[in-house]
């Protein structure tokens, strides 16, 4: 499949030309071979996973990350945001003064979102009735101060993250939550950073450009009680029980050599499940196949999704190495996150 | 005319009103996802296709209105609000001020970027010709592998 045994080379094939050429050939082959091989991966141990487990996982999210929420409060009304990798939409509606679209790589998850936004909808108007008919807005223009502006809940679509189908440069703010971590190369983490830059406005004279907010899982959770930490293996399976009722502790695999978990001693699921967002609840949900495997002795499915746990300053690197530039970042329990901008950096205000 | 859109709205509010939908406003800020094409103009906006539409009542918030105006491409509504058979657009947008004091205007662009959905049908693009599916509200545009 060498490109270079099609193209004839006016060059002697010994030249140092075209051993550049063939090697540049060769290189481009095997980063076109590595980047299909990750894709392969991740559609089983990322995509597959989350079809799989969409309404349980759902389930299990509906607690907003305060930096996310206070991320999302602070930006000024009419603003245009977009939520990459949105999963069942629990942020679209969270500031209702701001238009925002969702995508996400999973239908299951995406239908979710959008059912959840048509009930937010239903609510909200049912809720503004009640309010004219207790006299407590202006019936004549039909709006009020604290009810105008429903939220947007309802704007969703399948997407790629490294295939975003959004207008460039026209979105105000994307976020990007709990997302990046599940790209199984540096390269592609790198990629999806530098497609979420694509969609926010540069910046102009006088004018900020628009933020991208990143959240992803770290390495460091000494305080949590999986057991990782700094120096520990960073690419790793982490399973999600699809759990049917209360049963015996199960030993989770990972995909390489990975430091003792207290999860293979305890409570697998209470720990695995809570994957840097939400409290993990006691909903049950049945689905079958992608990566699961049988495991004796229980009938409940086990599903390995794939994380890259970042170390300290690794997100940095990479929205730098993404063309972006670092405006703020911290830890929240568990997670790294940063808010960036296209360079050059917005003149200092907000 | 404006009383067939009406009609027609009614009609479809009657036939949709608890199915799934994805607002007009949206189809501006969306593009094709094959990486080729972000370059050419043609590109953008996408084209609805088969595109079956349904009417929201959402309550007019002029304050998201008059923000969102700058934001809008407006010769891409333009296009999109021909194609899908509404009354044209003039040329350029209104103005920010035009907007805050003319209570028509006000309402007739809520209508079309709020109350407006797509529901069912194909967005195609200028370039490729791809056909990304609408169903219930929902566009996907996970690409086959070989447009990736």
């Amino acid at each position: 499949m060498m490109a270079s045994t099609h193209t004839p080379s006016a060059l002697p094939s010994d030249s140092v030309a075209g051993d550049v050429a063939k090697l540049a050939a060769a290189a481009a082959a095997s980063q076109a071979a590595e980047s299909a091989e990750a894709e392969a991966y991740e559609k089983t141990h990322v995509h597959g996973v989350y079809e799989a487990i969409a309404p349980h996982f759902s389930a299990t999210r509906y607690k907003p990350w305060p930096a996310v929420a206070s991320f999302l409060q602070s930006r000024p009304p009419g603003a245009v945001g977009l939520d990459v990798g949105c999963g069942n939409g629990k942020y679209l509606g969270l500031n209702p003064s701001v238009y925002m679209v969702g995508s996400d790589r999973s239908a299951s998850l995406v239908a979710l979102a959008h059912s959840r936004g048509r009930q937010l909808q239903e609510q909200q108007a049912q809720e503004a009735k009640k309010r004219i008919a207790q006299g407590e807005l202006d019936a004549t223009t039909g709006t009020g101060g604290e009810s105008s502006g429903a939220a947007v809940a309802t704007e969703v679509l399948v997407a790629d993250g490294l295939s975003l189908p959004f207008r460039e440069r026209a979105a105000d703010f994307v976020i990007c939550i709990a997302v990046i971590h599940h790209m199984s190369t540096r390269t592609r983490r790198q990629e999806a950073i530098r497609h979420l830059l694509r969609c926010v406005r540069t910046g102009q004279a006088g004018q900020p450009g628009g933020q991208i907010l990143v959240y992803v899982w770290a390495l460091e959770q000494g305080n949590s009680r999986r057991g990782w930490d700094e120096g520990g293996e960073q690419d790793l399976l982490v399973p999600w029980v699809l759990k049917s009722q209360q049963k015996q502790p199960k030993r989770p695999k990972q995909r390489k050599g990975q430091k003792r978990t207290r999860d293979q001693d305890s409570s697998g699921v209470a720990a695995s499940n809570n994957s840097g967002e939400a409290p993990p609840s006691e909903a049950t949900a049945g689905a079958t196949t992608a990566a699961t495997e049988p495991d004796p002795g229980h009938t409940d499915p086990v599903f390995k999704r794939y994380y890259h746990l970042y170390r300290k300053g690794e997100l940095e690197e990479d929205v730098l190495a993404a063309g972006g530039a670092v405006i703020t970042s911290g830890y929240e329990r568990d997670n790294w996150w940063v808010v960036a901008a296209n360079e050059p950096l917005p003149s200092q205000s907000t | 005319m404006v009383l067939l859109v009406l009609i027609h709205f009614m009609i479809s509010v009657y036939m949709h009103h608890k199915t799934a939908k994805m607002k007009l406003l949206t189809l501006n800020f969306l593009t094709c996802a094959v990486k080729t094409c972000k370059s050419s103009s043609d590109s953008f906006p996408l084209h609805p296709k088969d595109a079956e539409l349904a009417s929201d009542d959402v309550d007019v918030n002029p304050e998201l209105l008059v923000n969102l105006l700058p934001r809008l491409d407006w010769k891409a509504l333009k296009t999109t609000s021909a194609e899908l058979g509404f009354p044209q657009l003039p040329d350029s947008p209104p103005t920010i001020e035009q907007l805050q004091s003319d209570d028509k205007l006000l309402k007739d662009l809520h209508s079309l970027l709020m109350e407006t959905n797509l529901m069912e049908g194909k967005l195609v693009c200028g370039v490729c010709g791809h056909e990304y599916a609408v169903r219930e509200g929902i566009p996907n545009f996970l690409l086959p592998s070989h447009l990736v």
